[in-house]
């Protein structure tokens, strides 16, 4: 009878760890993907501004952010974008991410050497998006 | 010896009540509607989605908010969105629907609170959230409310 008490406590004890640890763990970083698919220049703009601030709030220690393009939304990560690419150097120095649509990249014939050197090829832009949420990733379409 | 054990059983029967009435709880959809547009057709279209929302699951189905920020707050300034908008705000309100504001909107462009208004009443401090952005991404990270952009 004991050994079971002894049992029960300890069971009781570690499900109390686990829990505690997944609380903590879920505080402590934040994730969001951001999507833009429009080649609307103010809505890229405010795009970058809503990333800017979002980790301004959070602290870039403490958020994942990930901005996928496609469709007619890629011109936004395009080398020559002399009106994107000097905020987005500056979001890659804070560890935004920028995922690029393979598929996008294909029909339009845009070339890898094209878009900036940190952005990453995915297979499809709508698939990660959806990927990321399946992953706990919170969603926003600026 | 026998009434401690008793005793856990009971409490162990207890806590699993309380994590299933949670779940039945939880079954209630949960829904943030996302506004950033000075685009009064936008406006109207999220407004007539959110009322058809409630019209299909019923109000008490479904938990609602309406996150704003940016140029999304033009929704709630006279003269810069459709006056039936005011009254759709104001019907939406009055069967349960939240509306959080953003707050860096509001102190970035030095907006009066007193000329905002959520349907016909003045903004009260219950309708502020800090950040529109951070809000809809805590709201789905931490809450479970599914996403929608009109």
């Amino acid at each position: 009878m004991k050994r079971f008490l002894i049992l029960a406590a300890a069971l009781f004890v570690l499900i109390n760890f686990i829990s505690l640890g997944h609380a903590a763990e879920a505080v402590k970083k934040h994730k969001v993907v951001f999507m833009v698919n429009t080649a609307d220049e103010k809505t890229q703009q405010i795009a970058i501004n809503n990333i800017k601030n979002l980790i301004a709030l959070y602290g870039k220690e403490n958020v994942e952010i990930e901005l996928v393009t496609y469709g007619p939304g890629m011109a936004m990560i395009m080398k020559q974008n002399e009106k994107t690419v000097p905020h987005l150097n500056e979001l890659n120095s804070a560890n935004v991410k920028f995922a690029a649509c393979g598929n996008t990249m294909t029909q339009m014939k845009i070339k890898k050497e094209e878009i900036v050197d940190f952005a990453f090829v995915v297979k499809s832009g709508v698939a990660e998006v959806i990927e990321k949420q399946e992953q706990g990733w919170a969603y926003i379409r600026p | 010896m026998k009434r401690f054990i008793i005793a856990l059983t009971v409490s162990f029967v207890l806590l699993n009540l309380t994590l299933m009435s949670a779940n039945a709880e939880s079954k209630k959809v949960k829904v943030v509607y996302h506004f950033n547009s000075d685009d009064q057709k936008i406006h109207k279209a999220g407004l007539i989605n959110i009322q058809n929302h409630l019209d299909a699951v019923g109000k008490e189905n479904v938990e609602i908010i309406a996150v704003l920020h940016g140029a999304g707050l033009t929704m709630l300034q006279k003269g810069k969105t459709d006056d039936d908008n005011f009254l759709r705000v104001a019907e939406l309100k009055r069967q349960g629907v939240k509306f959080g504001v953003c707050n860096v909107t509001i102190t970035r462009q030095k907006l009066n609170k007193d000329e905002l208004f959520v349907g016909q009443e003045k903004i009260k401090d219950s309708d502020i959230v800090p950040s529109g952005v951070a809000e809809i991404a805590r709201l789905q990270a931490e809450q479970g409310f599914a996403y929608i952009k009109p």
